[in-house]
């Protein structure tokens, strides 16, 4: 196994990275200019290295290297195991430390000198406190310290663009709710053809969970998928498309914009193309490092973390610190969708403020619970939560199930969270962990521990900067604006599993 | 003093042709009652037989339902479910019907990413097990409406996965694959996981079979070995007893134990159905060969499975096309 490829959910690993011998040899179709001579030519390699093409006239012609770009070898679903190792060093520490280096570069033009951004996520931040056994408020404060020594510019949270995910993901959840059971009443949408937004709709953030679709289920499963853009590419949006032109006066191309999440499935995710911007030739997120990867960097960089100093400036705008020192947080260690929505929809639709704790129902195993809502002895809103690749397959059978056989309304779930990693993004594959299963357990709680602490709840629609953007920059939630920047398409990939292209 | 040599013979009882000739028949499963026999093919279908008044072997139903080969066929053991496996990467259950020889589609297993090799039911009939050349197991459960749930996704094999099987008593589960190795599963707290990984052969484990007991199993593969393992309790491992090799001249596909008999057959891809037993009551993890029937088809042989109702009754099948019945008959004589 290549380095980094465990470190993906186990999801995609089933799907995306098919390592079976014989491999396949990779197909993507390279163009090649046509030469017009139709004569004998030989190639050459210089000394230098390079390929020559020599023509019967004698004229050399240095010849192009085959290549191919990252986004089309990831949407083949061929051989990714080319795939896998191409992003790997397009967003590894190496990657990273040299686009950091070149900007530190004196000898920079002042016009190519970008503003670095780093995004932390509360799951790598949590990670990284129980690691190094102090809290999430020192690793913060020490990161901050080891990033100015870089010239890294600015380091937000990820729970701040979560706020916009969840506040869109609610409001999208109650129109498609109105369409289904409300509207439909009222116009009679006789002509039987499907819904174009249908129900249960299926949570987005999770990238593991969103190719695992694309590529598995689809043509029926992807209009049931939450149209919502995930905390990580939220940000994305926001820095270089707000941050940078209304708060520094720059352009979106001369961000460099770091992430730093739970898992490498992220990655993926940040390397699609529909997050990037074709105008402005930059991408929302342009390197993604995980938990683990930000050790390997302290590695490299010779640092002890733990005798950083703790620098106490920290951002507020794009952060989510109290005057208290104290983290603003939802509950739910994988984005909170769920218990969100849920509470959401039952105000907006029934006027039913729903009293905590809410009771789930657990199913067969620890990552699958449901809840519901009860009017007049009547199923109004049935919620689930469904992680792991097992949990998920039974949540996309039981959607298939009751379209086949078209059973009624009330035994459908109406909103599934979907994450592919046993445990949530807490439990991610790019997660500080340990060699055996007993450790890796206590690891997990004690990282589920140190989310939860030192936090205040606060609920995303009382986030006043959120609130500003909304109102001075995006025209409201779920507006026209906010749909065009806050949401997302999927496609389906085509398996492309030609015998002729396996090499026996 | 007279000598007891004993010589057996497998007679030919009973053998049907598939219509299209040397299409593959791949597998082939007896039902628990011992007179019916699905098998499946390379053209999609899953075809039951059963003997007529006359006592020939002959075509029930043809089941339709898959897009790509079928490569395996298990009964439930109650009998009343049939599933198949398919290279279309699902797996059909088919329900019969109480009085008759009928089938109906009630269910479709899907998720595997890549051709399904195996299927297998446990000894409750309420569990399932396939895997695939995606190298995962999957567990499921049926439920009361004919549905299915997914219990678990198992991955730890390095390879395509050939074969699944349930002990014939206890929730454990044996895996084998083209990685070389045996692996066992068990629930434990509601993940399964892998608690034993047997090394010994050579190369891709074809197929696997279990005593009546459960504390022996034998393996056979592509190394042209049949290799015997015995449970030792006081260690909580298999371990491996006893070996044959260089039997066959070519891969061995395919394994059964009979839990009437206590005799193992085996068929190969060098044509041959090769029968073995415990060398005697008094070495118990020794094994001898009963018979070799060479040329059993005109080609590789693919299954051989003993019929689990009446004693000595064997079933066999390969790329010729044609499925065989056998006796396997006892002629002592006295020197």
């Amino acid at each position: 196994m290549s380095k980094g490829e465990d470190k993906f959910s186990s999801v995609l690993k089933l799907t995306e990275f098919d390592y079976i011998i014989p491999s396949q040899v990779c197909i993507k179709p390279v163009e090649i200019e046509k030469s017009n001579d139709s004569g004998n030519s030989k190639i050459q390699i210089e000394s230098d290295g390079r390929y020559v093409e020599i023509s019967e006239d004698g004229t050399k012609k240095s010849l192009e290297k085959a290549t191919i770009t990252l986004n089309d070898c990831l949407a083949c679903s061929g051989c990714i195991t080319s795939a896998e190792s191409v992003l790997i060093t397009a967003q590894s520490i190496s990657e990273f430390l040299l686009n950091v280096n070149n900007n530190n570069n004196s000898s920079i033009n002042k016009d190519e000198k970008k503003t670095i951004v780093i995004t932390l996520s509360p799951q790598s931040r949590a990670s990284l406190a129980s690691h190094f056994k102090i809290s999430t408020l020192s690793v913060v404060k020490k990161l901050k310290t080891f990033f100015k020594k870089l010239n890294i510019d600015y380091l937000f949270d990820s729970s701040f663009s979560r706020d916009f995910s969840l506040l869109e993901s609610a409001a999208e959840f109650v129109a498609r709710y109105r369409k289904t059971y409300i509207d439909s009443k009222n116009n009679n949408n006789s002509d039987g053809k499907p819904q174009p937004y249908p129900l249960p709709m299926l949570s987005s953030a999770c990238p593991g969970w969103i190719c695992y679709a694309e590529k598995t289920h689809g043509e029926f499963i992807l209009p049931y998928i939450s149209t919502t853009k995930s905390p990580q590419q939220i940000m994305g949006t926001l820095i270089k498309y707000y941050f940078s032109e209304k708060m520094i006066d720059s352009k979106p191309s001369n961000i460099y914009h770091v992430t730093i999440m739970p898992c490498y499935d992220k990655k993926l995710e940040a390397s699609r193309n529909d997050f990037y911007n074709d105008i402005f030739k930059t991408k929302d997120v342009d390197c993604v490092l995980s938990t683990t990867e930000i050790l390997d960097l302290l590695k490299e960089k010779e640092i002890d973390f733990l005798s950083l100093e703790e620098d106490s400036s920290i951002e507020n705008q794009f952060f989510q610190l109290s005057n208290s020192n104290e983290f603003y947080s939802i509950k739910g260690s994988s984005g909170g969708y769920l218990e969100f929505v849920y509470k959401y929809a039952a105000k907006e639709l029934f006027n039913v403020d729903i009293v905590e704790p809410i009771e789930y129902k657990v199913g067969r195993n620890q990552d699958f619970k449901e809840v519901s809502l009860e009017i007049d002895g009547k199923k109004v809103l049935n919620f689930a939560q469904a992680y792991g690749f097992r949990n998920i397959q039974n949540v996309v059978r039981k959607i298939k199930t009751n379209i086949a056989i078209k059973k009624d309304a009330t035994s459908q779930y109406d909103f599934v969270e979907i994450m592919a990693c046993p445990s949530g993004c807490i439990n991610g594959g790019g997660q500080i962990k340990a060699e055996g299963i007993k450790e890796n357990k206590a690891i997990l709680l004690d990282s589920e521990e140190k989310y939860n602490e030192n936090v205040i709840l606060r609920q995303p629609i009382d986030n006043q900067s959120v609130q500003n953007i909304y109102n001075t920059w995006l025209n409201g939630c779920f507006s026209s604006d906010s749909k065009t920047n806050l949401h997302t398409q999927y496609h389906r990939i085509e398996k492309t599993t030609n015998a002729l292209n396996i090499k026996w | 003093m007279s000598d007891t040599m004993k010589e057996y013979s497998l007679k030919l009882i009973g053998s049907m042709q598939k219509e299209t000739p040397y299409d593959k028949v791949w597998n082939l499963a007896w039902h628990p009652n011992g007179e019916i026999l699905a098998t499946c093919a390379n053209d999609k279908y899953i075809q039951i037989w059963s003997k007529d008044a006359n006592d020939k072997w002959g075509l029930v139903q043809s089941l339709e339902g898959h897009e790509k080969t079928v490569r395996r066929v298990a009964w439930s053991p109650c009998g009343r479910f049939l599933a198949g496996a398919s290279f279309d990467a699902s797996t059909s259950i088919w329900e019969k019907s109480k009085d008759e020889l009928e089938f109906t589609h009630v269910s479709s297993l899907e998720g595997h990413t890549f051709e399904v090799k195996s299927v297998a039911w446990d000894s409750t009939g309420t569990l399932l097990a396939t895997c695939s050349r995606d190298k995962s197991i999957w567990i499921w459960q049926m439920e009361d409406d004919n549905d299915f749930e997914c219990l678990s996704i198992n991955s730890g094999h390095g390879q395509d996965i050939k074969c699944v099987l349930w002990h014939p008593n206890q929730e454990l589960l044996a895996s084998s694959s083209y990685d070389d190795t045996i692996k066992f599963w068990k629930d434990i707290e509601g993940d399964w996981e892998c608690i034993n990984t047997l090394a010994g052969h050579e190369s891709s484990i074809w197929d696997l079979a279990f005593n009546k007991d459960g504390d022996k199993l034998v393996s056979c593969g592509e190394d042209k070995m049949v290799l015997f393992w015995k449970f030792d309790k006081e260690n909580e491992k298999w371990i491996n007893i006893f070996k044959f090799k260089d039997e066959n001249s070519r891969p061995i596909y395919s394994i059964d134990w009979s839990h009437l008999t206590n005799r193992i057959a085996t068929g190969s891809a060098d044509d041959s159905i090769i029968i073995y037993e415990q060398e005697s009551n008094d070495t118990p993890d020794k094994y001898k060969i009963v018979l070799k029937k060479q040329n059993a088809h005109d080609s590789d042989v693919n299954c051989t499975k003993w019929n689990p109702k009446f004693k000595n009754i064997l079933a066999s099948c390969g790329d010729d096309g044609s499925i065989k019945i056998w006796e396997l008959q006892e002629d002592s004589t006295c020197s």
